[in-house]
């Protein structure tokens, strides 16, 4: 469309002074209506007739712009000799939800007006690293070939489950474009493409949200009536799915059990989940945490910067009908302050339906989905800002369930999440590694402290901060029928060896690592990789820690005390069935201290002074 | 495009709107864009404003608006007290609703000013809350409507007047809570 000829003029108040500037608007700008300017207090009165825009502004104003959304904005300086000039506009659509992986993307760019499709646009990527970035026809055209599903994959997901997809691993690009045309300022343009959206692996996903399933030879059972699905080969090992209704699906792989999928919106599911006779504890403790309020405390503090932090403060996904907060926000203006309109204020928040939703929970036998670190790993794998989920990878905890004896009761108590939980398994063909995850530590509602660290009676006999307590769960003996099998939380406060003459406790002192306030996590706060928040996820310690406190080193380090305790016969194998141990004998009271001090490889670091009296003792 | 006429708006200062009186066609058009949230309308359309006091608000930023298909108005994200569950009536006039639930994991808001509440006789702490100025799709009226299981609002178009409302703090939800008598728009009749 071409526009119209711009003239402007003035009007002279009674001291000579310019207060009344008709602009006749440009034919694009469509007969004035939605059309807005700035600065907002520079228009004192404006009508539209035939003539076009007639406004009166402020005569201390320097200048205007007029925008409409289909037309380029129009400048007028306020000055002498009145002048207007267009503004090139040039737009592409802000976000791309799910492309998918492999798939070529192709953001529609509209030029605003001839000025703008004049110009040319240089695109570069940057964020992301795709396949291919191809433009045409002056950069107006653009073809962004992304990623497949394997480059982003970390781990084969459980079988008979929906792939978990991170926030990092969703195939983010951004793209940025440079306009350039002759006699108009630089524009710079910014697409986002997603792959993917972000999916926590429940088998519960939002009506019209792209997943992923593990292996290539599924067979839709049973689907809800008038409903059909979108089910393809991804790649050689995972299928997409797709759903256009609400309801269950029940899908099947090759020979294995058929598996349900429910498909939902988030305000199908109503939220009170916490009536009496449901969920009422976890709605009381939930009531305090600060997940619950994730969204009014970001708003109070860094209201400007809302859409850099809004998709992990909010339920639902960006770019689907899901009835989560960026769908419900479309029913509205655009948000800019509180309070908000019910129906979006009940989507804030990182509430029961950003990790159960989004629709109806899975089946009892899918329950165990929720313990996956893809839950949290939505938000919380981010890096290099939120590094949680990264740290924990690279940590032993995310490999305690490699094998499948550790699988198994009674190793599954400490080695696996529904264990230590003291949930139900999956299924023996669903059993794939979860690692110990995010949920047996943190308890969002159930009891717990500050960040959420789950609160649990203490297994040690002396008090100590919520921390230790929580490590000793696993990480101190648990009874005396069985040999200790992992024993550093007890080493550190001097507690769990016996005397071998007598069988009376061998106690001790600490050496003060019992006090740190965050226990445990005072030294083990380290990962492979460095990343602004939640490095502690990694639960490495490393030397500096010690140096921190311990200016000097002491006569004990690792090799020293390797030589010390070489002569020391080794318990019977941390293995499978933790072997009894009679401690009304003598080499039975030997071979537990044994496993006491065998058992914590850092015995000497974490509490010295007792390492050295469990030695004498087996000695 | 959205024709307001012969209108004055005048928004706390941060914006004025008028119809001059030189260069006036015989049927001027004065488009309000960048509108502040609270003005003053002379002639508020009832769909559109809800006003108190002179002062007008723009219902489509507190409620979703109406999509009619037919003689059918559905409004999918209504007007409701505050963020808990509740359940609600509407009938002819205002919506009286009933507290279900409390919602989990929520942030809880503030019950809206647009809502007068009371408890519910005989039901101790059972809480009413009536809005005597609901939204009502475009168009004339008057409206029947209700509350679907989703607590959608569907209104259709009907021919009976509203029977007068008294405006005041609910007691009633059914007829049975009133002794005898008829509960009305949430007051015993």
């Amino acid at each position: 469309m071409r526009a119209g000829l711009v003239v402007a003029f003035l009007s002279l108040g009674c001291q000579g002074v310019p207060n009344h500037v008709t602009v006749s608007v440009p034919a694009s700008f469509g007969g004035a209506a939605r059309v807005t300017w700035s600065p907002r207090e520079a228009v004192l009165r404006a009508t539209s007739g035939p003539a076009g825009l007639d406004v009166e502004v402020d005569p201390k104003v320097k200048s205007i712009r007029f925008e409409h959304p289909e037309a380029c904005p129009l400048d007028v300086a306020i000055s002498g000799s009145t002048a207007a000039k267009l503004v090139p506009w040039v737009s592409v659509p802000e976000e791309l939800a799910q492309v998918g992986f492999g798939q070529t993307a192709t953001p529609v760019v509209t030029a605003g007006c001839p000025e703008a499709r004049a110009g040319k646009i240089v695109w570069v990527e940057r964020e992301g690293t795709l396949n291919r970035l191809e433009t045409q026809s002056d950069g107006f055209v653009v073809h962004a070939k992304l990623k497949d599903l394997a480059h982003t994959r970390v781990a084969a997901s459980p079988h008979g489950t929906v792939i978990p997809i991170s926030f990092d691993q969703r195939g983010h690009h951004e793209l940025v474009g440079t306009w350039t045309g002759a006699g108009h300022a630089r524009l710079e343009l910014h697409a986002s493409l997603n792959a993917s959206t972000r999916v926590s692996g429940l088998p519960n996903v939002s009506v019209g949200q792209i997943v992923y399933l593990e292996g290539v030879d599924w067979a839709v059972l049973e689907r809800p009536a008038a409903a059909a699905e979108r089910l393809e080969v991804a790649d050689s090992a995972a299928t997409l799915f797709q759903a256009n209704r609400a309801g269950r699906w029940v899908l099947q792989n090759g020979k294995a059990a058929p598996f349900s999928l429910q498909v939902g919106t988030f305000a199908s599911t109503p939220l009170d989940c916490g009536r009496s006779g449901c969920h009422s504890a976890a709605t009381e403790a939930a009531k305090g945490s600060a997940m619950t309020h994730a969204f009014e405390h970001r708003m109070a503090q860094a209201p400007e910067a809302m859409s850099c932090w809004l998709g992990c403060h909010v339920v639902g996904e960006k770019g689907l009908r899901d009835e989560g907060f960026f769908d419900v926000s479309s029913a509205f203006p655009p948000v800019t302050s509180a309070p908000l309109p019910r129906a979006l204020a009940r989507a804030t928040g990182v509430q029961c339906l950003n990790c159960h939703g989004s629709g109806r929970i899975p089946e009892p036998s899918a329950r165990w989905t929720v313990l996956q670190v893809g839950v949290c790993a939505t938000c919380h794998d981010a890096p290099p800002r939120y590094g949680h989920v990264q740290a924990w990878r690279g940590s032993s905890m995310a490999h305690a369930d490699a094998t499948a004896a550790q699988r198994e009761a009674p190793c599954n108590s400490c080695h696996t999440t529904a264990g230590f939980l003291g949930r139900p398994m999956p299924a023996a063909n669903e059993a794939s590694p979860l690692g110990i995850t995010c949920a047996a530590c943190h308890a969002p509602h159930a009891a717990h402290g500050a960040r959420l660290l789950r609160t649990m009676p203490s297994v040690l006999s002396v008090e100590t901060d919520a921390t230790t307590a929580l490590c000793a769960q696993c990480h101190a003996p648990r009874g005396t029928a069985h040999l200790p099998q992992s024993t550093a939380a007890s080493i550190v406060v001097g507690r769990g060896a016996v005397r071998v003459d007598d069988g009376r406790p061998l106690n001790a002192q600490s050496v003060g690592h019992s006090a740190l306030p965050a226990g445990c996590m005072a030294c083990h706060k380290h990962s492979a990789e460095r990343v602004e928040r939640g490095e502690s996820h990694g639960f490495a310690a490393r030397v500096a820690d010690c140096t921190e406190c311990h200016s000097e080193r002491g006569g004990t380090d690792a090799k020293a005390w390797a030589e010390r305790v070489s002569s020391v016969r080794a318990p019977r194998p941390h293995q499978r069935g933790s072997p009894g141990v009679d401690l009304s004998t003598k080499a039975g009271r030997i071979e537990w201290n044994s496993a006491m001090l065998m058992r914590d490889p850092a015995a000497w670091a974490h509490n010295p002074g007792y390492a050295a009296e469990i030695l004498k003792q087996i000695r | 495009m959205r024709h307001l006429g012969q209108l004055q708006t005048v928004g706390l200062g941060v914006i004025a709107l008028v119809c001059c009186a030189l260069g006036c066609t015989a049927s001027p058009v004065v488009t309000v864009v960048d509108e502040p949230d609270v003005v003053a309308v002379s002639k508020p359309e009832r769909s559109v404003w809800r006003c108190h006091d002179g002062h007008c608000r723009r219902r489509a930023r507190e409620a979703s608006g109406f999509v009619c298909i037919g003689e059918e108005c559905t409004q999918k994200w209504p007007r409701l007290p505050d963020s808990n569950e509740w359940d609600c009536q509407a009938a002819q006039g205002p919506v009286l609703c009933r507290f279900h639930a409390p919602a989990a994991g929520v942030a809880v808001t503030v019950v809206s000013d647009d809502f007068v509440c009371g408890v519910r006789l005989g039901h101790e702490g059972e809480r009413l809350c009536v809005d005597f100025d609901p939204d009502v799709p475009p168009g004339g009226g008057p409206w029947q409507c209700r509350f679907d299981e989703k607590q959608m609002k569907i209104c259709l178009r009907t021919t009976a007047a509203a029977p007068p409302v008294v405006n005041r703090a609910p007691d009633c939800w059914l007829d049975a809570d009133c002794s005898g008598g008829s509960c009305v728009a949430g007051h015993c009749q």
